[in-house]
Parts: C-alpha cells; sequence; structure tokens
C-alpha cells in the first residue's frame, strides 16, 4: 500500500503547485498594468524569478524579500499578496526539511499565512484566482499536517489516540479548505459563464459538469449588429480570453475535486483498517473518485480518479475479513482498471498504466491468478524494459509493475518450459533493473534473481550511471546481510550471525571498491549521484574502520557540497571517524585527530548552526577549544548557537562553564597564561560565562528537566555569584527547585548530579552558610560532606582530603575578596601592598566572622577528631600571619584576634595528642609539626622546640622534610628575637648549618644538600617543580640567615658573616645560573645588594654583574 | 611609474593623436573607396540591396523601420515611404540595416551583450564576397564593430590598448559623421584612461560633450569615473554633482543624470557614507521607469556595493539576485552582480549557489574581469 500513498502524495502537492505559479502570473500582469515604481516591479519581478523553479527555487530568500516588502511602505502595493507567497515559500521549504518538528513548524507557520491571507480577503465581493489558490494551499498543508501527526502515532513514546485524533480534525480542516476552494472555483466560472453568454458564446454558465469536461474547442462571439470592425476585433479578443480562462477553472475544478477524494482516501490512515471511521473515509472517497470518472472518463483527471478507484478495492481487500468478500473485491480492483491497462498515447498515459499494471499484477498475485496475465501484460512488461521506451518514469509503480510482472511471466515461463525461455529472461532483465534502482521491490527482485539463477554482478558497469546501479545492488545485498546478522544475534545464533557478518563485510568491501572505481567516471551531469556517491562511500569506510579515509571524503563533502543530500550526515560520520581516530588511534596520531574533529565541529557549526547535529558537533569544539585554552572560539561558538536549537541550553551550558573554568585557570596561572586566554580581558570572559550559564538555565527551568550538566553549571553560576559577593543570587541558584545544587544534594537524587560536583556543591554551600550565618544549614551541609567520604577504607583519607578543600575554598575566598580578581591564587605573598576597599574588608570580615561562629559551634557539639581537627586547622589559618598560607587574613584581622585564634588551635591539638583514638596516633606527626609550627608563630620557643625535637626522634620523623623546615624556619626566627647574643649566634648557626647529635636538623644548608638531587633532575610535573622552589629557597635563607647573623651577632663576626652571606650568593649563581627563576634571582639580587650595603663596597655587583662575569669567564676558558 | 609604462604610455599617446588628426591621404582613400562602393552598389542587383528594410530600435523600447538615408553624431535619418524620419541619437538603442550580413548583426549582438572577443570571431568569419554591392553604411557599421569590439575587449583586459585605440581614432577619423562618433568617442576616452592618460582622456571625453544635452552629462559622468578610478572620492563625487546639475531636462538627459546619481552614491559608499549611499540609490530605483533596464541594473548593483559596505549582506544579496534574475540583459552590470554573489553567497555558507553563480559568470561572460576577481574570492574563502 506504500504505493498508493505516493501516488497520492504526489496528486496533492502537484495539483497545488501548479496553481500557484498560475497566478503568479497573473499577478505580475497586473502589477505592469497598474503602472507601479520600478521598485516596485523590479520587487515582484524578483520575487517571481525566485520561485520559478518550484521547490528547486530560492524560497528562504523569498522571505527575505517579503520582510523587506512589509517593513518598507514603498512597496505596500506587493503587501496583499505577501502572505501567499510567504505561506507557499515555507510550504516549498517544508519539502526540503527532514526534521518532522522543523517541518511540522513551517506548515503551521504557512497554514497561519494562508489564514492571514484568506481573512484579508473576505470582504471581497468576489472569490479571486489568488484565494481559491490559498485554499487550496491551505488545504494541502493541512493534508500534510495530518499525515505527519499519523506518521507520528506510530513513533514509539507518542499517544497514538491523541495523535490519531489530531490527525482527524486536520483532515476534516482540509476537506473544508477544499470544498471552500471548489465552491470559489464554481463562483468563478459561473460569472465566466456569464460572460460569455452575454457574448452569446457558451450558454451553459457552469460548464464543468458535461460529459466532455467542457472542452468545447475555440469560440468565436457571432457578429453583432451595429459592432464597428474594430469592436468585433476586441469582442473576439475577450472571448479568446474568457475562454481561456473558463478552460482553466475547468481543470482547476477537476483538480480540487479529486484532491477531496485523495484526501478522504488519505483520511482512512488515521483509523484501524476495518473500523467505522476507515470503512466511511474509504466508502465516501471510492464514491468520489467513481463520480469523478463517470462524468469525466475522458480527460486525464476521470482516468486517474479511475484508478484510484481500482485501488481502493484493492486496500479495501487486505482489510477483508472473509476470504470470499477479499476475492471479490481483488476481482473488482481488476475489472476497474482493465480499461486504464488497454490506454495507448504518451503524456501521462504511461505512468498511469503503470500504475494500473502494478494494481492489477498485484491482485493477480494475490489471487494466484496466473491466466489472468494475458498477452497484453506480457507485451506491458516487455515494453517496460526496453532500453529507449519510457525513460524517466522511475516510480515506485513502474518499479511494482516490472518486479511483479517479472515474478507472473517467471511463472508463466516455467509452466511453458523450454517454450517458455525468452520469457524468462524478459523476467530476469525486468528484475535485474528493479534492484539496480535499489528501492521499492529491490529485496523482492532480488530474491527472484537469485531464484532465476541469475547473478546481478555479472553485468559490466559502463557507464557512472550502470557503476551506480550496480553499486545499488551490492549496498542492498550488505544491508540485508547487515540486518540478517543482527537478527540472528538477537537470537543467540552466534555462529550464524559471525558468517552472516563475514558476508556483509565482503559485500560492503565490494561496494566501496566500486564506488572508488565508478567515482571518476562521473560527468559533471552526475554531481548530485557523485556527491550520494560520496556520502556513500564515507559511511562504507567508516564501518569498515577505514577511519582516515572515511573522514577525509565526509570532510570534503562538507566543505565543498554543504547542500548535497548526505553531506550532513557524512560531516558527522567524518567528526565521529576524527573522535574514534583521536581515542583508539595511534599515540601520534591523537592530537591531530583531536584537532581535525574540533575544525570539523567548527565548520558543522557554521553550515548547519540550526540543526541538531550542531549541538553534538558545538560541544565537540567546546571541549576542544577549552582544552587548548582558546577562549575567543568558546565564546564565537556561544554567540553562534541559533535561538531555536534543540539543544541550545546544552551548548550554552557547556560553553558557559568551560569559560568560567578558564577564568579560575587565567587567574591560577596569573602572567603564566598562555595564548588567547592571556589575551581576552577576564572581564568579557566571565561576562560571557555568566551570560551563557543564565541562559542556559533558564532554558533548563523553562524545560523542568535538570541534569548532571545543569546542575555542575549552576554550581559554577553560584561560585561567580559567591565571588561578585552576590548573595541573594547565590542562594537562588543554590535553591532553585529544578536545578538547584542545594535542591538536587539535598533531596539524594544521584541521577542528576556527579558525586565531585556534589562534593564541590556541598563545600560551596558550607562556604556559603557560614558567612550568611546560617549556621544550621552549614551544619547540614557539613554533615553531608562527612556522609559523602563514606564510611569505607579510605573514609578518613578522603575525609581529610574534604577538609583540607573546605579549607582551601575559604581561604581562596578570603583571598579573592581581599585581592580581587587577580589575587584569588592566595599563596605566599597574598596580596601584600595592595589597597583593600572597605566594601572588600567588610565582606572578608563577614566571612569570618561567620567562619568563627560555625568554628565555635563545631568545636563544642561535634566532637569527632575529624571534625576537631578541621576546626583547628581553620583557626590556625585565621591566625596566619604576613608571609604565610592564607597571608590575606592579616587584612582583616588583628594581630591580637590571630594570636587568639592560634592559640585555640594549639589548644584543640593539644587536646587531640591526649586522645587515646588510633587515628590521631597515626596523625601524631603532623599534630605536632602543626604544634610547633603555631607555637612558633605565637613565640612560644620552648613548646615549638619541643614538638620538633620529639618529631625527629620518631624513625619516621628523622627524614621529614617538613619538619626539618620548621625547624630550620624555628631557629631562624627564635635566633632573630632571641636577646642573648651567644644563644641568638647558636640558633642561627644551627638554622644554616643544622644541629648534630641526639636530635639532628638539618639546617638550610642540609635542606638544600639533600633536595639539590631531586630538584636538579628536571621533569615537567608539579612535584619537580616544588622541589626546585624550595631548594633555592633554602640555599637563598642560608646569607638570609647569615646576614641576620651579622646583624645580631658579635661585631668582630659581623663582616666575616657578611663576607659568606656574599659568598653563598656567588656561588650559586656560579652553579646554577639561572638561581632558580625570575622570582628567586630578584631576591637573589636584592639580598646581594643588602649584604654589599651592610659591607660598604664602593661598587656594587648584582646578579646581572655576575652573569656577565661568569660569561666573561667561560669565554677565556677555550683560550686557557 | 615605471620608465617602460611612460615610455608605453607616450606611444600610445602619439599614435592615438596621429590617427585623431585629419590626414587627406586617408581621406582620399576614404572618398574614393566610397565613390567606388556607391558605383558597385548601383551596378549589382546583390541579394542585399533586395533585402528587407533598415530598423532603428529606439531607447528604452520600441522601433522605426524604413530605410536609413543619411548618419550623423547627432542621430539618423530614415526614409519612411515619402517622408524622413529624423531620429536623435540620444532615442538610439542600435541601428539594423536589412542588407548587413548575419554574422555582423551577430557580432553586433555579442557585442552589445558584453562580450567583445566573441564578436571579434564572428567578424573573423565575414569575408570580402560578403560586402559585394554592400551599403557604404554596412561596410562602415563592420568597422565599426571591429573598432567597438577591439575597444571593449581591450578594457575587459583581453586586448591590446594601443591597437584598439587605433582602431577607434581611425573609424572616427574614416567617419566623422557616424552615429557612432559620441559612443566611440567616449570608447577613446575610456582606452586612455585605461592607459593611464587621464587628461587626454578628458579631452576625448570633452567632444562627447558636444553632442545633445543627455551626452553632455554623459561625458561629465565619465570624467567623474576617472577620478574615481584614482580613488578621489570626494572630487569623484562633485564631478558627479556637476553632470548631474548639467542644465537639461530631456527624459534621455534625466536618465544620464540617474546614472550619474548612481556614481556619486558609489563615491559616498567608498567615503565610508553606505547609509547615505544607499538612500539615494532607492531613490534614483523609485523615480526610474520599470523600462530602464541597462540604468536599473546597474543602480541594483551600486545599491549591493552600498549594503555591503553598511555590512547588511542580506540586503546586498537580495540587490544582486535582482541584476541575476530581473536585469540580466545588461552584461557588464550581470557580470558584476554575479562575482558579487559568488562571494557573499559564500559569505551566506551556501557554497553551491556560489559555485552556480560562478559557473554562470564563467560561461555567459569568460572575457569578463570579474571572473578574475570572483576566482580570486574563491581561493581566498
Amino acid at each position: 500500500m506504500r504505493l498508493v500513498a505516493v501516488a497520492v502524495a504526489v496528486t496533492l502537492v502537484g495539483a497545488a503547485g501548479e496553481i500557484r505559479l498560475a497566478v503568479a502570473q497573473d499577478d505580475v500582469s497586473d502589477a505592469a498594468a497598474a503602472k507601479r515604481t520600478a521598485l516596485e516591479v523590479s520587487t515582484e519581478l524578483l520575487l517571481e524569478k525566485l520561485v520559478e523553479q518550484g521547490d528547486k527555487g530560492m524560497h528562504d530568500v523569498v522571505l527575505w524579500v517579503l520582510d523587506r516588502v512589509d517593513a518598507d511602505d514603498s512597496l505596500k502595493s506587493l503587501r496583499p499578496s505577501s502572505p501567499l507567497r510567504r505561506g507557499g515559500s515555507l510550504v516549498s521549504l517544508s519539502r526540503k526539511e527532514l526534521d518532522t518538528k522543523k517541518k511540522a513548524g513551517l506548515l503551521e507557520e504557512a497554514l497561519k499565512c494562508f489564514d492571514v491571507f484568506l481573512a484579508a480577503k473576505a470582504g471581497d465581493a468576489e472569490v479571486g484566482n489568488e484565494q481559491i489558490m490559498a485554499l487550496t494551499e491551505k488545504g494541502g498543508v493541512l493534508v500534510e499536517r495530518a499525515r505527519l501527526a499519523v506518521a507520528q502515532s506510530k513513533l514509539s513514546g507518542a499517544d497514538p489516540a491523541a495523535s490519531l485524533e489530531a490527525a482527524v480534525k486536520f483532515f476534516d480542516e482540509a476537506f473544508a479548505s477544499f470544498e471552500a476552494a471548489e465552491k470559489g472555483v464554481l463562483v468563478r466560472l459561473r460569472s465566466v459563464g456569464e460572460q460569455l453568454a452575454a457574448f452569446d458564446v457558451g450558454k451553459k454558465a457552469d460548464g464543468a459538469d458535461a460529459k466532455d469536461g467542457g472542452k468545447e474547442g475555440k469560440k468565436a462571439p457571432p457578429p453583432r449588429k451595429g459592432r464597428s470592425t474594430a469592436d468585433q476585433k476586441r469582442d473576439a479578443a475577450k472571448v479568446e480570453e474568457l475562454s481561456e480562462e473558463q478552460e482553466r477553472l475547468r481543470g482547476q475544478l477537476l483538480s480540487t475535486r479529486l484532491l477531496l477524494a485523495s484526501a478522504r482516501f488519505e483520511k482512512s490512515k488515521a483509523f484501524a483498517p476495518g473500523s467505522e471511521g476507515w470503512k466511511q473515509a474509504m466508502d465516501d472517497s471510492t464514491k468520489r473518485y467513481a463520480e469523478l470518472y463517470t462524468k469525466y472518463g475522458n480527460r486525464g483527471v476521470g482516468l486517474f480518479a479511475r484508478y484510484y478507484e481500482g485501488r481502493n478495492y484493492t486496500v479495501m481487500a487486505q482489510a477483508a475479513e472473509k476470504p470470499d468478500d477479499r476475492k471479490k473485491l481483488l476481482e473488482k480492483a481488476v475489472q476497474t482498471l482493465v480499461e486504464l491497462r488497454l490506454l495507448e498515447g504518451g503524456g501521462f498515459v504511461p505512468a498511469l498504466k503503470a500504475k494500473a499494471y502494478n494494481t492489477t499484477f498485484e491482485c493477480w498475485m494475490e489471487l494466484n491468478d496466473v491466466a489472468g496475465f494475458d498477452e497484453a501484460a506480457e507485451k506491458a512488461v516487455a515494453a517496460a524494459v526496453s532500453p529507449d521506451k519510457y525513460v524517466g518514469i522511475d516510480g515506485g509503480d513502474w518499479l511494482g509493475m516490472k518486479y511483479r510482472g517479472a515474478a507472473l511471466l517467471a511463472q508463466k515461463a516455467e509452466a511453458e518450459g523450454p517454450k517458455g525461455r525468452p520469457k524468462l529472461k524478459t523476467a530476469q532483465k525486468a528484475a535485474m533493473e528493479v534492484a539496480k534502482v535499489n528501492r521499492d521491490y529491490a529485496k523482492e527482485a532480488r530474491e527472484l534473481l537469485t531464484k532465476l539463477g541469475k547473478s546481478v554482478g555479472e553485468e559490466q558497469a559502463q557507464s557512472f550511471e550502470a557503476a551506480m546501479d550496480e553499486v545499488g545492488v551490492i549496498v542492498g545485498n550488505w544491508k540485508s546481510k547487515s540486518t540478517e546478522a543482527k537478527e540472528l544475534e538477537k537470537a543467540s545464533k552466534a555462529d550464524e550471525a559471525g558468517k552472516a557478518k563475514e558476508e556483509a563485510a565482503a559485500f560492503r568491501d565490494k561496494a566501496i571498491q566500486s564506488l572508488v572505481k565508478a567515482m571518476p567516471t562521473a560527468t559533471d551531469e552526475d554531481l548530485d549521484r557523485l556527491n550520494k556517491a560520496r556520502y556513500l562511500t564515507t559511511f562504507l569506510l567508516y564501518d569498515a574502520k577505514r577511519l582516515h579515509e572515511a573522514a577525509a571524503l565526509g570532510e570534503f563533502l562538507a566543505e565543498r557540497y554543504p547542500n548535497a543530500i548526505g553531506s550532513k550526515d557524512a560531516a558527522r560520520v567524518a567528526m565521529a571517524s576524527w573522535q574514534m581516530l583521536a581515542k583508539e588511534g595511534q599515540p601520534g596520531w591523537s592530537a591531530d585527530a583531536r584537532r581535525r574533529s574540533a575544525e570539523l565541529a567548527g565548520l558543522i557549526v557554521k553550515i548547519w548552526p540550526a540543526d541538531g547535529s550542531s549541538a553534538d558537533a558545538a560541544v565537540v569544539a567546546i571541549a576542544s577549544a577549552a582544552e587548548q585554552g582558546d577562549v575567543k572560539r568558546i565564546m564565537d561558538l556561544v554567540e553562534a548557537v541559533p535561538a531555536d536549537s534543540p539543544r541550545r541550553a546544552e551548548v550554552l551550558l557547556r560553553g558557559g562553564s568551560a569559560l568560567w573554568k578558564a577564568v579560575v585557570d587565567r587567574r591560577r596561572l596569573g602572567d603564566d597564561a598562555q595564548g588567547d586566554a592571556a589575551e581576552q580581558p577576564v572581564e568579557n570572559v566571565l561576562g560571557k560565562a555568566t551570560q551563557a550559564i543564565d541562559a542556559g538555565l533558564g532554558a533548563v527551568a523553562a524545560a523542568g528537566k535538570p541534569d548532571k550538566l545543569a546542575v555542575a553549571a549552576a554550581l559554577y553560576r553560584c561560585q561567580i555569584g559567591m565571588e561578585a559577593g552576590d548573595d541573594k543570587l547565590v542562594l537562588e541558584t543554590l535553591t532553585n527547585p529544578v536545578y538547584g545544587p542545594w535542591t538536587v544534594v539535598t533531596s539524594g537524587d544521584a541521577s542528576v548530579v556527579d558525586p565531585a560536583v556534589a562534593e564541590e556543591a556541598l563545600r560551596l554551600a558550607l562556604r556559603y552558610f557560614i558567612q550568611t550565618e546560617k549556621l544550621d544549614d552549614a551544619q547540614k551541609a557539613m554533615d553531608l560532606l562527612e556522609a559523602a567520604a563514606g564510611e569505607g577504607e579510605d573514609a578518613a583519607e578522603k575525609l581529610a582530603s574534604m577538609y583540607l578543600a573546605m579549607g582551601r575554598d575559604l581561604q581562596e575566598q578570603l583571598a579573592g575578596i581581599l585581592g580581587g580578581a587577580g589575587g584569588i591564587a592566595g599563596g605566599a605573598g597574598g596580596i601584600a601592598g595592595g589597597e583593600v576597599s572597605g566594601e572588600a574588608r567588610a565582606r572578608a570580615g563577614k566571612v569570618v566572622s561567620g567562619l568563627v561562629k560555625f568554628l565555635d559551634r563545631v568545636a563544642a557539639k561535634d566532637k569527632k577528631v575529624s571534625s576537631q581537627m578541621w576546626v583547628a586547622s581553620q583557626f590556625m589559618a585565621l591566625g596566619a600571619g604576613p608571609g604565610q598560607q592564607g597571608a590575606a587574613i592579616v587584612q582583616v584581622v588583628s594581630k591580637d584576634k590571630r594570636q587568639e585564634y592560634l592559640a585555640r588551635a594549639a589548644a584543640i591539638y593539644e587536646s587531640l595528642l591526649k586522645s587515646d583514638d588510633q587515628k590521631i596516633k597515626d596523625s601524631e606527626l603532623s599534630i605536632r609539626l602543626k604544634l610547633a609550627t603555631v607555637y612558633r608563630e605565637l613565640e612560644r620557643w620552648d613548646e615549638a622546640i619541643g614538638h620538633l625535637e620529639w618529631i625527629v626522634r620518631q624513625p619516621k620523623g628523622a627524614n621529614m622534610l617538613s619538619a626539618q623546615w620548621e625547624a630550620a624556619t624555628f631557629l631562624a626566627a627564635a635566633g632573630a628575637v632571641e636577646k642573648d647574643k651567644a644563644k641568638a649566634v647558636d640558633y642561627l648557626k644551627q638554622a644554616v648549618m643544622g644541629r648534630q647529635g641526639e636530635v639532628v636538623f638539618w639546617g638550610w644548608s642540609g635542606i638544600a644538600n639533600k633536595l639539590q638531587k631531586q630538584a636538579l633532575a628536571g621533569g615537567a610535573n608539579e612535584k619537580a617543580a616544588e622541589s626546585r622552589r624550595r631548594f633555592f629557597e633554602a640555599r637563598l635563607n642560608v646569607p638570609k640567615t647569615r646576614l641576620t647573623r651579622a646583624e645580631v651577632g658579635e661585631a668582630a663576626d659581623r663582616t666575616k658573616q657578611l663576607e659568606m652571606a656574599e659568598r653563598d650568593i656567588v656561588l650559586t649563581h656560579k652553579l646554577y645560573p639561572d638561581m632558580g627563576g625570575k622570582e628567586f634571582r630578584g631576591q637573589f639580587d636584592k639580598l646581594l645588594e643588602e649584604i654589599q650595603k651592610q659591607l660598604d663596597r664602593p661598587s656594587k655587583r648584582g646578579v646581572d654583574d655576575l652573569d656577565a662575569e661568569l660569561q666573561a669567564e667561560q669565554a677565556q676558558k677555550p683560550a686557557e | 611609474m615605471t620608465v617602460m609604462k611612460k615610455a608605453t604610455a607616450v606611444v600610445i599617446n602619439e599614435a592615438i593623436e596621429k590617427l585623431l588628426g585629419a590626414s587627406p591621404c586617408s581621406s582620399r582613400w576614404q572618398s574614393g573607396t566610397r565613390a567606388m562602393m556607391l558605383v558597385a552598389a548601383m551596378l549589382a542587383p546583390s541579394a542585399a540591396l533586395a533585402q528587407s528594410s533598415d530598423r532603428v530600435m529606439l531607447s528604452p523600447s520600441g522601433s522605426v523601420s524604413g530605410k536609413v538615408v543619411a548618419t550623423s553624431p547627432g542621430g539618423v535619418d530614415v526614409e519612411k515611404g515619402e517622408e524622413v524620419q529624423k531620429i536623435p541619437i540620444e532615442k538610439i538603442r542600435e541601428v539594423q540595416f536589412g542588407g548587413e550580413p548575419q554574422d555582423l548583426k551577430a557580432a553586433r549582438t555579442l557585442l552589445a551583450r558584453g562580450r567583445p572577443a566573441d564578436a571579434l570571431e564572428d567578424l573573423k568569419k565575414l569575408t570580402s564576397a560578403d560586402f559585394d554591392g554592400a551599403d557604404p553604411l554596412v561596410v562602415q557599421e563592420k568597422e565599426y564593430v571591429e573598432a567597438a569590439a577591439a575597444a571593449r575587449a581591450a578594457l575587459l583586459g583581453s586586448g591590446d590598448v594601443k591597437a584598439a585605440g587605433g582602431l577607434v581614432g581611425g573609424f572616427l577619423t574614416k567617419n566623422a559623421k557616424s552615429h557612432h562618433t559620441y559612443e566611440l568617442q567616449e570608447l577613446l576616452g575610456d582606452l586612455l584612461a585605461k592607459a593611464g592618460l587621464p587628461d587626454k582622456a578628458a579631452a576625448a571625453y570633452e567632444k562627447v560633450a558636444q553632442g545633445p544635452p543627455a551626452f553632455k552629462v554623459r561625458a561629465a559622468s565619465a570624467k567623474a569615473r576617472i577620478l574615481f578610478d584614482q580613488k578621489k572620492f570626494d572630487e569623484a563625487g562633485k564631478a558627479f554633482d556637476e553632470a548631474i546639475a548639467v542644465d537639461a531636462s530631456d527624459d534621455a538627459s534625466k536618465a544620464q543624470k540617474r546614472a550619474a546619481g548612481l556614481g556619486k552614491a558609489k563615491c559616498l559608499a567608498q567615503a565610508g557614507k553606505a547609509a547615505e549611499a544607499v538612500s539615494l540609490v532607492l531613490s534614483a530605483i523609485r523615480q526610474a521607469s520599470p523600462e530602464e533596464k541597462e540604468m536599473l541594473a546597474g543602480a541594483y548593483n551600486t545599491l549591493g556595493a552600498a549594503q555591503r559596505a553598511a555590512g547588511k549582506d542580506q540586503d546586498a544579496l537580495i540587490a544582486f539576485l535582482t541584476v541575476d534574475l530581473v536585469y540580466n540583459s545588461v552584461p557588464e552590470a550581470h557580470a558584476e552582480a554575479l562575482a558579487n554573489l559568488v562571494e557573499l553567497w559564500q559569505k551566506a555558507n551556501n557554497p553551491e549557489r556560489s559555485r552556480q553563480a560562478i559557473q554562470s559568470l564563467e560561461t555567459t561572460y569568460p572575457d569578463s574581469p570579474w571572473v578574475k576577481t570572483a576566482k580570486a574570492t574563491v581561493s581566498k574563502m
């Protein structure tokens, strides 16, 4: 029954299209007659030319032009027909649209246009051609909408009853529109008839009902008395014009009636076969077809109606329950079509005969009536395979007729034995042609050929077209075998499935081979088919895992022929190929494949911005751009996503998130930010990130469906809000009922949030609740965080890491507030030197105040070791002095307060040391080290050294670098403030050279020696960089401490210490000329200057002078 | 300017000057030939003489049939029965001679269609036998097509400017009474301008200005074009203003003034006043008659260029499409529109339409310099 649908579709669409052109031409002559301006005439002619090629016209441009017509008053004379033209172009555009939703959208818009046009014309005294056209077009669009609704009902997940109900409604509206058009045509016919009657011509006003359809030949008015020769000439011209109009209207009337009958047949598809609704629609349609044939049997419309009547009987036969009823209906169909099978002539006749034969053959096959396949039918099949006859007729009916004819002929030939061999050959030829076209009935034709013992691959391709026919057959076999393999797999028949797969692969490889051979034979005229061949090859190569070739060919199509059929899919295949190569390809190729994938993604976004596949591409492109730090590109991609893109929200959220991460990286890297990331002003990037995330979240909220991406993006939005101090926005976002991270995490719905995002969300919520002093919620966040750490073996470690991260978050937040946009790093040195605004100070103060209150609460209520440790670490951070981690705090916390917080940290750590908890035992070294630091800060030297000595006495503590570092720091700090000169010198001496004996401290020199190997081994990882940093810091601390010793020690020793300090720096330079990089070089230079100043050197040498000396020294070496 | 270029310019200048000067020798040759041809025409009852009447195609539309009995730079006289109708040059679009060989007519059509190289090829098919007993005006017409086609080919970059100048100068010297005088004077000016001799070009245009008012406007516009080509957009704009200000209000002059208005608009667009340019062109289009196809083709191209300058690519596409689809009978304008469409469709992510445009351009106007421009555009994209 597929054929039936195709036939009706062609009829419906074709009729409307022809009318549109006819009326458009009328309009132009009217325009010319009205003496319009050149601008109006040009625009009108342009509109006409743009649609001259029917559906192949530039209908998109028509819409642009009509937009200008609507906006430009000097073109207002064109406005009345603007909605009609717009509707027509929208209908044409809908035919090219493959996306069902978009197609429906275009049709809906077209409907509105036709309605606007018809409403504007509602008051006209007489129905004009344009109105008739609008009504016919509207009816066609409604039928199309109804068809879409029927198709929708068959999709999984659809509500079939609702879709079919909608379809019926559309059909009924279509009938009303067609009937109004029919009425309009009749009114016009009557008017034309009356005008002709005034000339004593065409007495019958509505000649359409005449048996011959009103074809009356050329009319001439009889001479009238009192008319001059010139008047009589004018009369004749007018009569001719009216007669032509009458003829056109009659044709239109019949077309409309045929449309009405066809639409009723279409309506039957909205009902279950055999149901009442179905029967009514089928009977109604059949009756209308029969009437049309009875009245206009000698016109094309009547003959087509006769065919559809016969076709309807076959459809009804399919639904007949009783075999006898079924048989009678099939016989009735054969009988109905007999007249059409005997037709002779050109024009529409061959196509109509093909339809009639196809349906008749179908009936004979159903009836198993080979005897009915008479000599005339044999001739028809033989004629159909004639190479020169019926060129261009290749529709489904034609293929069906050839396949079914071949099947019946083969049966007949087999019954005739050797005598039937010529018939068998004809049957083979007909089946081969159907198989080659590889559309309707191709599978059946291939099966028939197999049965007839003919190998379809034997024919040699002589031309591109012939070669592609051959490819079509091979691809058909590949598809068929692939499907078979899948079905066997489903049925758990692994061996058979494997065999079928192998066979499918062989067909596929053969198809690739044939395509590669065929493509060079294509000519310029074959471009469309050549591009189809390229697409097919792309797909087959991908299937064969020949990914580089697939990617290259797909890219070629996308770049060169983006509008060719299959180009979009080829581009997607190419992108998939690059992605697969990036993932699974050879290591050396992966980077290139990633780059190519991103470039292609960019191209796809550019060419098909509004397409669904573009969103995939945009996501790939964003990911790639983010990886390369190409902020500008991310911004462009976000900007390019069309308002109506189906996955706009996703692209915006991904783009916005990537931009925010770029901002964070940029701030983290500071001056080290590379390339584009460094070129874009951070405010712009932040603004765009905010804008994109807000827009994306807006769309998610409207849709009401959260996902992981939306929740993560909402978290980033909160981070941006926190940084800006926008408490209201943070709260609204955190607690948004759809995507709010707090809402999602507290609801326990793990399906929309990743564990890492959940943890980060809780940490952010904790910070937010602390700063806004919502302490119950803060407690809840902390509990959830602890719960998130779990209870397994790694729980303690995980929890510790969470607490560390929480502390870092808070410090970064404070640093961010106090240091402004560039100060989020919060490392050593912090934001020293910058002016802090009152507002920033107030915000930071609020955070500190909230944190202290929360810490008090946790310290009092939560006695868990982990909680106490965290509280202590936070107090320690709050008490950090200048030059330490979290030094930003000094901007808002007074020294006294800091001392108080440090004391509270010390008290908590000390109390923890008294616990018997195994966790404490395991962490004792680290707790004591913290205590040593805290006591040093508090200048409680004895307690500090006590803990340090305890640590290094432990087997695990003796080689603990952090403890040795703290010890050297302690000795240097203690020496600097010790009043007793001898003690001070001893501390400082130990700080440089270390302490030997029961308790061993390495001192700065020892630390540097220990780090030397690791620091100078090279390597680009963070650990190597840290070793290097510490090594040079230790070497710097050696002369620094000597300088302090010179200052606080005996005067006699002063010069010696200063000279030693100077020598330390010169030696460091000689051994390591880069001196650890720019930052350290600066510090060494500054220290050297100070030392020389104290030495009262007449001329001072800086590090640069040391460079020059070294170069001179090295230059002399070869000479020596 | 390099020494070589200067030397070439001097040679061209001298050659053209020489050709323009009245030569008694050539004059004698001319009169002698004419006399001989007249005699031959009277004696030989050739097929040509027996053919249908001459036809003067009018601008913008219409025609007058009869026998062309006299020509002058100011127009042609057509004998219709016992009456002689004088048709002024500004109203003449084309003169078709009843007795002219088919290949000559085809060549003239190709010339009018902007395919001068093809016109020259067609002329090569003609033999002396084709002109046996022919009217001297038909012979003269062949020389005109030859000179004009050579000149246009040279202006398009596919011919020798010097040689073309020689042919045009020769024709003007020989045929002082030709109705093609002003057209060829203008072409001569164009060749001189192309040869880098703007002063000489201006002098040639001065001779055009001696014609009827419409030619005065045309000459002034041609001078303005020299300035425009020299990228002196402000001065060119003023020169176009002068053309518009010429005291003339007949239909032909009005049409020429509208064309000058377009020149002015181009200057504005180049000077960064795109919106003003768009407004000016739209005003000209609104005032024009729909029949003024040549003017409208130019107007829509100017409109498209101004809209491009204003960053309104979609509007520009519509303007150039109007030339491509509606006013495509004006070869130079059509080629220009196609070249613009090549680039604009590329920018609009529609390479297929861009490809169609360049195919159409290459097929229809293979000699046009716009082909090169469009190809360069495509290769950059």
